[in-house]
């Protein structure tokens, strides 16, 4: 039977060809909203950068999802099961249902919070990199991981809690990392490496992973610097940036920072760790008549809560006429094994120019240590690499053990008895006083290092006694829990050299400065921070060797050749055309 | 349908609209990759990607102002409505037409990354060059297979334009109007405080869709997004056709 043309017609032209039509474009169009959605949350992008700036590592999923291996604490993802399992627990317990007033969230995540709404951070190169590995994070854990866009100048009222125990204010470009009550509050520039104030790579796995590691923890872990002694932790250049990465190792490895002013405030009860850096004056002891209690009497008793010291010094430190000596602080050291100088005698600047960076004696490449404490400290750092990473120490003071320690010599060390060294022979202090606390050597110089003084050699190295440029004392606590062992040991460290935390040496994945105080803060803080984490350098796209003539030259080329052959092409068919 | 396809590509060499269209995008090509490459001392390829995009803008009414619009001032569609060829076949020989053109030269154009692979080469045997990373051949195929499809839909939105009108400038000027509109609509977010307002013109507005490639990360849906465009067009145009074959 055939189609009546009317009806034909209608089907071809009328309204219901366009009813069709706009069917099919309204189809088109949910297709491809439906497509683009399930893009974005499955992230079905192919990353195309060649060092995968958009693609985060197995190795960071790992840690998310399985913890360290050196660490023996519960994951992120772990943590968030157990704080779902208590909150649940609680809520069953008091009978609380949500919408109740005591409730807890039995849903808890991580929310990665961005200050701006979230088409504008796709916009800006910088930000995209942070937001598309929130987003890959997101995707990979989403019921563990969230991922939030609220424009923080629209809203202020969703970043009041932030705001009022902060003194920092929030700049739209911040990430806050949030889980419960614990947050941290990252600068779009903590994701970035710099060198010479340029963005030399990104680190953005490293910052998220870190900032997860600790706002899943159960206590907020936290590090004092002291102040009021003329500390330059916080010194700026010209440009207003921080000299020294001291605060940005700190915040890598996930703690929250504060100054302290020990003369008028007591250390808070959730410090691990105390820093003093390159201080200028003395600390006031109990001796000094003022009754309340002192700098020295606050330490200690940090120190015999099981806390730990780092003591940053340089030979310039003790550069001013009137301070040659920091008696207090240099006592309390001396209880723990270290000093930076020989009794009676000054403070050694030392010197390599066999091992050294371009020739500069002062830049010393130092030696790793090989004992029984600094091995576990540094194998991490050498976990994917073929070598160990340079260590450098500019500027630095030869550091030793008090006289109060015994030198005490021990042999090289068979594990398994396979006829391997696991580790070598080393020496270390231990004193007859403190029976728990023994003191390490951390990095020394090499055999060729000269030892200065009001510019005079005032002694050289050896093989068998090279030049301490940190060392490491360590209490160790072992306590019964039960069936379990714990150690709680904790440390003090005193490192000869301040320009060790020079941002060029912590900023630059060549030197091993700041993956060793990773490990460290690790290490003294009882903390897990991702050390196996590698920034991603940016590929360097400049063509070095092109000139202005030759970049003309072929602009020329390119440009005429062409346009030459399809005009004359173009004349010849068109003339032969004509012509026929 | 191929034999309109063969008449109209051939169309294109037989006057002089062929020969400047393609002398023109590889002189412009040649000057944007130069100034963005070798010019600016950079391997990195992402702007050059970029601006040949605006010059679209220009380029594609040049290639399909004439497609409908001659025939109907020729009084010649009448000959195309009747042939013994479907509406489909009709349309899609002479966007196939007008595809292959702009394909072929945009393929010619490739010949611009060779001075970039000559240096990568010699930079790469030399150990003063070790940091230099070249460019990245992933990242070129994927940007080129971008503007190949943002070039497909904005042949398919000149085609239409051309098939509503008889008059080839106003075509032209009509088309360029609408590549301008899609091109910059995402200036405008500026100005807009509402975010869903903001997510639907980045969602339509193609050069905002073309970022993820120039920041080197591959979106199937954007590809998608400009297939569907053309798919779209095409199907416009057909109706537009249908209408007046059947009316």
């Amino acid at each position: 039977m055939k189609l009546k043309a009317s009806t034909g017609r209608k089907l071809k032209y009328g309204g219901t060809s366009v009813a069709i039509t706009a069917l099919i474009i309204a189809a088109v169009i949910i297709f491809n909203v439906v497509f683009s959605l399930l893009t974005q949350r499955f992230r079905w992008y192919i990353d195309l950068t060649p060092d995968l700036h958009f693609t985060i590592s197995d190795e960071c999923y790992e840690l998310i999802e399985e913890g360290d291996a050196e660490d023996d604490g519960d994951s992120p993802i772990e943590m968030l099961d157990k704080f779902r399992a208590e909150n649940k627990a609680y809520n069953e317990e008091n009978g609380l249902s949500e919408g109740d007033e005591g409730y807890r969230d039995e849903d808890v995540k991580v929310t990665i919070l961005f200050c701006q709404d979230e088409d504008k951070l796709d916009d800006n190169e910088t930000m995209n990199y942070v937001y598309q590995n929130a987003e890959e994070l997101r995707a990979k854990f989403p019921e563990y991981i969230a991922t939030e866009y609220t424009d923080s100048i629209k809203n202020p009222s969703r970043f009041q809690k932030y705001l009022s125990s902060n003194t920092e204010t929030i700049a739209q470009d911040s990430v806050i990392i949030e889980c419960g009550t614990e947050y941290r509050i990252r600068t779009l520039r903590s994701f970035f490496v710099f060198v010479n104030d340029e963005a030399y790579g990104y680190n953005g796995e490293k910052a998220f992973a870190s900032s997860i590691l600790a706002v899943t923890r159960s206590e907020a872990p936290l590090a004092c610097y002291t102040i009021n002694h003329g500390e330059r932790i916080t010194a700026v250049d010209s440009d207003g940036n921080y000299i020294y990465g001291m605060l940005q190792v700190l915040e890598d490895a996930g703690y929250k920072h504060m100054p302290i002013d020990l003369s008028t405030q007591d250390i808070p009860e959730e410090c691990r760790i105390l820093i003093t850096f390159d201080p200028r004056s003395d600390f006031t002891t109990s001796n000094d008549g003022t009754g309340a209690e002192s700098e020295i009497d606050k330490i200690d008793a940090f120190l015999e809560d099981r806390n730990s010291f780092m003591v940053f010094m340089s030979p310039d430190t003790f550069s001013s006429s009137e301070f040659k000596e920091l008696e207090n602080l240099e006592e309390l050291l001396a209880d723990w094994g270290l000093a930076i100088r020989q009794q009676g005698e000054d403070v050694y600047r030392v010197r390599d120019a066999a091992s050294s960076l371009l020739g500069d004696s002062s830049a010393i490449v130092a030696n790793y240590a090989t004992n029984e404490l600094m091995i576990p400290w540094t194998e991490s750092m050498t976990a994917n690499r073929s070598s160990a990473p340079m260590v450098v120490f500019e500027d630095a003071a030869a550091v030793y053990y008090s006289p109060s320690y015994n030198i005490v010599s021990q042999a090289a060390v068979d594990e398994d008895e396979d006829g391997t060294i696991d580790i070598p022979a080393y020496t270390y202090g231990y004193n007859p006083g403190f029976q728990n606390r023994r003191v390490f050597d951390a990095f020394t110089s090499s055999s060729s290092a000269t030892a200065w003084a009001n510019d005079r050699e005032m002694a050289s190295a050896t093989s068998n006694q090279p030049f301490r440029l940190m060392a490491v004392s360590v209490a160790e606590n072992y306590g019964q829990e039960l069936y379990t062992t714990t150690d709680d040991s904790n440390f003090v460290m005193l490192c000869g050299s301040v320009e060790f935390m020079n941002t060029k040496y912590i900023t630059s994945n060549v030197y091993g400065n700041s993956d060793f105080m990773l490990s460290a803060i690790q290490k003294m803080g009882n903390e897990p921070v991702p050390v196996g984490l590698d920034f991603k350098k940016f590929a360097n796209y400049e063509i070095e060797s092109v000139t202005n003539e030759d970049a003309t030259q072929y602009t020329i080329v390119l440009t005429l050749v062409p346009v030459i052959v399809a005009l004359c092409a173009g004349v010849f068919v068109i003339v032969r055309r004509k012509n026929r | 349908m191929f034999a309109i396809y063969k008449k109209e590509l051939r169309s294109y060499f037989l006057n002089a609209i062929g020969y400047v269209y393609v002398g023109v995008f590889l002189a412009i090509s040649a000057l944007l990759c130069c100034y963005t490459t070798i010019g600016s001392q950079t391997y990195d390829t992402a702007n050059y990607f970029t601006y040949i995009i605006f010059s679209f803008i220009v380029l594609i009414p040049l290639l399909t102002m004439r497609l409908f619009a001659e025939e109907k001032k020729l009084r010649t569609e009448q000959l195309l409505l009747t042939a013994p060829v479907s509406i489909w076949g009709m349309v899609i020989g002479k966007f196939l037409a007008a595809f292959t053109l702009f394909l072929s030269t945009v393929l010619v154009s490739c010949i611009n990354f060779f001075p970039l692979y000559a240096y990568a080469n010699a930079e790469g045997l030399n150990d003063a060059y070790a940091d230099a990373v070249g460019p990245v051949g992933v990242g070129i195929i994927s940007s080129t297979l971008g503007i190949i499809c943002i070039g497909m839909a904005f042949i398919a939105i000149g085609m239409f334009v051309s098939s509503l009108t008889e008059n080839q400038l106003a075509a032209a000027i009509i088309t360029v109007t609408i590549i301008v509109t899609m091109l910059l609509l995402n200036l405008v977010n500026e100005y807009i405080e509402n975010y869903v307002i903001r997510f639907i013109i980045d969602w339509v507005c193609f050069v905002s869709r073309f970022a993820p490639f120039s920041a080197g990360q591959f979106d199937p849906s954007a590809l998608l997004y400009y297939v569907s465009i053309t798919g779209v067009f095409l199907l416009l145009t057909v109706r537009v056709y249908d209408k007046r074959r059947w009316g």
